[in-house]
């Protein structure tokens, strides 16, 4: 699939740099004890920068919903259609989510409920993204 | 649990009488070539109106095609705008159901001329050859 | 002039109490452009500038204003084509053409600047920068005129798509993800009120039951709204009201969303004029009040919009509106949410519970009659899904309800107050409008 790759910046450097590493790595708010993704400058929570460290979170979720791009609107993803779109929650916050095509589950079948954990796949050379896979 | 599970439509909603289409239903062994249009962008009755005139679909029914449209357009705009012009047409579908032309017509080629990448998209999944509507389609006005 | 972020108009928090303008502030002109599907790119009275300028005529026109009387003008120069539709067709066709379009202004864009100068409006006090969409400028043109920066103030959304085309092109055209599209576009979501909704649709479907295609009478009523409402694009268009059978065969964009799920964008321009309650007595149009305005902006929690959010968003907007109109569910006569994407309706007639829609129930409701000659003539105005995407016709059709003005759209139950919106769930906000001032 040729995904976009996605690019690099200030906040969100050392996120992709684990993910590069085949690492899933979240932002952790030390103050309200509380996962955030995607990276920001400060806690969603409490609003404060200064607690804000990374932490390496174990990757596994659950399907929250899912749809399938039949007409999108992304040329690079033109080819790809139809594909899946889910949303997966991460198990240690279930607030925390994210998309996911789920490889390996063929459009129209995604089994909403189920387990899934983080995979990586190369979008680039030398850029991976993290994916997510039926368990 | 899967998900966007839809009810199915009936196969193929207008197939209005015609000579030319008879002869190829699905079955008979004379093969002849079929277009499909799509409209908005593509004849000159769309929005926005395309290249490719009413005169032109006259033409090309003459030379002995099997015609009809594929659209978004609702059928029953589809056939309203056929038969304000006083074309029969052999099916008209909506854009995601050319398969169903397939099943239902028999013909050496099959032809879907339009202007968006779902056009494309849904001519090349149900073995159709895509066409833009530009020059690059003079040569299907040419005696086949 | 004075940067929309410098002046504390917004009502945007929990415990504001009932506004404090509650009945002072009158609506007493509208205007609508043509709608088109695009700009030909030739005809110069039909450019988003000259569109802006009709609507602003009419809506004059309608109160008996003349030009020297306008001392207020709030237009945002935001326009569906660029950044926010992702279009390549973010500009107008070089080289520019005569004064005024010799630059974007007037064809892509248009704001208070722009119009004052090409409508002669002399003794405008009041024209900030800035600013936000309509679902705002209509509460900042009640607050200003309440607050006393201007008495006769034009509001206009110019609503500009060159082509007639949405997030096609632009960054969508682009291999790389950058911003805040690093945590979207590489799994597919280009963005857009369709993926901000369909999710916590699908989760609303599976957590109170239905299916997706019991939109399909909400839909369809929306079409049949918009055939009767003149100005729109459907009506002015001949497009045919779609059927049962159009919906449920028809194809998926997102699936489940379905195209028949979308609205057409479109370029027109709307303008409505705001003034004090005082004022409008001795104008040619019975008054419409303005009885509250709100406004939110809440931030998402992670990447993807959930139900339990979404509901307690629009939960939140319900409880400000009310409060701060000094009103119940049971008061409101009048519900025009927004529908730019059947998907999200739902969310906001849940909320607000309009004729005693609980969550969970809106499926069921629109199984029943709402049409708008039945008891519960639910989104009177067609909305963007049977008028195009104005997002002006939830606006205009409510004050035309409680004018009594509506024509074939005129409901048949009372009409004495209005909650209109143009809205995303996280963003936006509401109105309600009064027949009477209190």
């Amino acid at each position: 699939m040729p995904k976009l790759i996605p690019v690099a910046d200030e906040s969100s450097k050392p996120f992709w740099d684990a993910v590069n590493a085949k690492r899933l790595l979240l932002q952790h708010c030390g103050a309200c004890n509380k996962l955030q993704y995607p990276p920001q400058a400060t806690c969603q929570k409490c609003n404060k920068g200064d607690q804000l460290t990374w932490k390496e979170v174990q990757g596994k979720g659950h399907i929250a919903a899912a749809i399938t791009i039949e007409d999108g609107r992304l040329n690079r993803r033109m080819a790809d259609m139809p594909y899946n779109l889910a949303m997966v929650t991460l198990d240690e916050d279930p607030s925390v989510n994210f998309y996911a095509n789920l490889p390996g589950t063929p459009p129209y079948k995604v089994p909403v409920g189920a387990a899934v954990e983080v995979t990586f796949e190369e979008v680039a050379p030398g850029q991976l993204i993290h994916e997510w896979r039926v368990v | 649990m899967e998900v966007g599970l839809h009810r199915a439509a009936p196969i193929l909603t207008i197939p209005l009488p015609l000579k030319g289409r008879e002869a190829n239903i699905k079955g008979d062994t004379s093969l002849a070539k079929l277009i499909s249009f799509d409209i908005d962008g593509t004849l000159e009755t769309g929005d926005p109106p395309g290249r490719i005139t009413m005169v032109m679909v006259r033409q090309v029914q003459a030379l002995g095609y099997i015609i009809g449209s594929c659209s978004d357009r609702t059928v029953s705009h589809q056939k309203r705008m056929w038969q304000q012009h006083g074309i029969e047409v052999a099916f008209t579908v909506l854009k995601h159901r050319l398969d169903e032309v397939k099943a239902q017509y028999a013909a050496e080629h099959y032809v879907h001329i339009g202007d968006t990448n779902m056009d494309k998209y849904h001519a090349e999944l149900h073995g159709f050859t895509y066409y833009f509507p530009d020059n690059s389609i003079d040569h299907l006005w040419e005696p086949i | 002039m004075t940067n929309a972020n410098d002046y504390k108009w917004r009502r945007d928090k929990d415990g504001m109490g009932v506004w404090e303008h509650r009945g002072k502030v009158a609506i007493v002109g509208q205007g609508h452009s043509p709608v088109d599907r695009r700009w030909d790119g030739v005809s110069m009275d039909k450019t988003l500038g000259a569109y802006s300028m009709l609507a602003c005529q009419k809506a004059m026109d309608e109160a008996g204003v003349t030009a020297d009387q306008i001392d207020g003008v709030i237009c945002c120069d935001s326009h569906i084509a660029g950044p926010s539709g992702g279009s390549a067709s973010k500009w107008a066709p070089r080289p520019y053409f005569a004064p005024p379009y010799d630059s974007e202004w007037g064809l892509t864009l248009v704001n208070a600047q722009w119009l004052i100068k090409n409508m002669g409006l002399k003794n405008v006090k009041f024209a900030p920068t800035g600013l936000p969409t309509i679902s705002e400028m209509v509460g900042m043109a009640a607050q200003a005129v309440g607050d006393g920066l201007c008495t006769t103030c034009l509001m206009i959304y110019p609503c500009g798509n060159l082509e007639g085309r949405y997030r096609r092109g632009g960054e969508n055209a682009d291999d790389y993800a950058k911003g805040a599209r690093q945590w979207t576009v590489p799994w597919g979501n280009h963005g857009g009120n369709d993926f901000i909704n369909i999710f916590p649709h699908e989760q609303y479907c599976r957590k109170y039951g239905g299916q997706h295609d019991d939109l399909a009478p909400f839909v369809i009523n929306q079409h049949k709204n918009g055939m009767l409402t003149p100005w729109g694009f459907n009506a002015t268009h001949g497009i045919d009201p779609i059927t049962v059978d159009d919906y449920v065969n028809s194809r998926f964009i997102l699936r489940p969303l379905r195209i028949w799920d979308c609205d057409r964008p479109v370029q027109t321009s709307t303008a409505l004029l705001f003034t004090t309650a005082d004022r409008a007595k001795d104008m040619k149009q019975k008054p419409v009040y303005v009885l509250n305005h709100n406004q939110y902006n809440f931030k998402k929690r992670s990447t993807q919009e959930s139900l339990d959010e979404i509901e307690l968003w629009t939960d939140t907007a319900a409880k400000r509106m009310y409060e701060g109109a000094g009103l119940q569910p049971k008061d409101v006569d009048i519900f025009n949410p927004y529908d730019g994407y059947s998907i999200m309706t739902q969310f906001y007639l849940e909320a607000f519970q309009w004729h005693g829609v609980k969550r969970g129930d809106a499926l069921k409701f629109y199984a029943g009659d709402i049409s708008v000659k039945g008891p519960h003539p639910f989104s009177s105005s067609g909305g963007n899904l049977g008028t195009g995407r104005t997002r002006s016709a939830m606006y205009t059709d409510s004050i035309e309800q409680l004018r009594g003005t509506a024509g074939a759209r005129q409901v048949t139950v009372r009409a004495e107050t209005a909650l209109a919106a143009f809205t995303t769930p996280s963003n936006g906000g509401w109105i309600m409008l009064g027949k009477h001032p209190s």
